[in-house]
């Protein structure tokens, strides 16, 4: 496997669902390219730090005014 | 019976409800979603008015199209599609897209896009070196400034954690497209945060031609 291919198949590799042979070659590729280890490295930080990120709140009134909204979309429709 | 069946359950128990036109149930569903869809669009528009409107425009569709929910697919995903598809739609009308018109998307299409430009060792735990205000920050520029095909695909994939088939269908769009949409975004979004990331100190890794 080249760098080229390992790039192919980093999102498989990452989400965990890439056929047990082509991990085998990636993984072999990855123990002798710096480069690629740095690649994967900084690409699986990147999405956690991503999926870690707290949700925003919506602010009260908002969510006030949706409810209002469907509750009064309900009483037209009957 | 795990927690997510049971939760499942549940929901669809909702919509059978809310379909027979039982208003508590679909505002249990709206409860269990809005958080998300508020998100979503946030993320998408960059305006709390903008998400707003979204927000109420995607569940009061959902009310009216209750009838023809078919449940191929979760209520979830139907709502994040009809959410995704009222945000796209007003971004087209902001005239966002003039920079990422469909020809340039397939433009985009070749290896070299592949490529990472910068290759750099970061710091052990970069959210670390900032506060959270700062990390928001910096994490909210980086996919703002990312074209709106790759933002979605990242937004519902990697932080909503919906399957690529089911981001792929969201989108209309097919799978191995969703997917290599994905990569793209991971990948610039890693580089987008190299520089606020790297270990002080160290250098980049020239490109190495000779791998490929």
């Amino acid at each position: 496997m080249d760098c080229r291919r390992l790039l192919e198949e980093l999102n498989l590799y990452i989400d965990g669902s890439l056929e047990k042979e082509i991990c085998e070659q990636l993984e072999a590729h990855l123990q002798g390219c710096q480069r690629c280890r740095i690649v994967l490295d900084t690409t699986k930080k990147t999405i956690t730090l991503f999926r870690d990120q707290e949700q925003m709140e919506i602010p009260f009134a908002v969510q006030e005014r949706l409810h209002q909204a469907i509750r009064a979309h309900w009483h037209k429709s009957k | 019976m795990t927690r997510e069946s049971k939760k499942a359950e549940t929901e669809v128990e909702w919509v059978h409800k809310a379909q027979a036109g039982d208003l508590k149930a679909f505002e249990s569903l709206v409860s269990l979603y809005e958080k998300r869809i508020y998100n979503i669009a946030r993320r998408l528009l960059e305006s709390e008015p903008d998400a707003e409107d979204v927000l109420q425009e995607t569940f009061l569709k959902a009310f009216e199209s209750l009838g023809k929910f078919r449940e191929e697919a979760s209520f979830y995903t139907w709502i994040v599609q009809i959410a995704v598809n009222a945000s796209l739609q007003r971004l087209k009308q902001r005239k966002k897209w003039a920079t990422v018109s469909l020809n340039d998307i397939d433009e985009r299409d070749n290896d070299d896009d592949y490529r990472p430009r910068e290759v750099v060792i970061w710091e052990e735990n970069p959210e670390k070196i900032y506060s959270q205000k700062e990390l928001r920050d910096i994490l909210n520029a980086a996919i703002s400034s990312l074209p709106v095909i790759y933002r979605t695909v990242f937004l519902l994939k990697d932080m909503e954690d919906l399957p690529a088939e089911q981001v792929a269908r969201i989108l209309g769009i097919s799978l191995p497209a969703a997917k290599s949409r994905l990569i793209r975004a991971r990948l610039e979004l890693r580089e987008r945060l190299g520089s606020h990331f790297r270990k002080r100190g160290a250098e980049s890794l020239p490109l190495d031609h000779t791998h490929g």
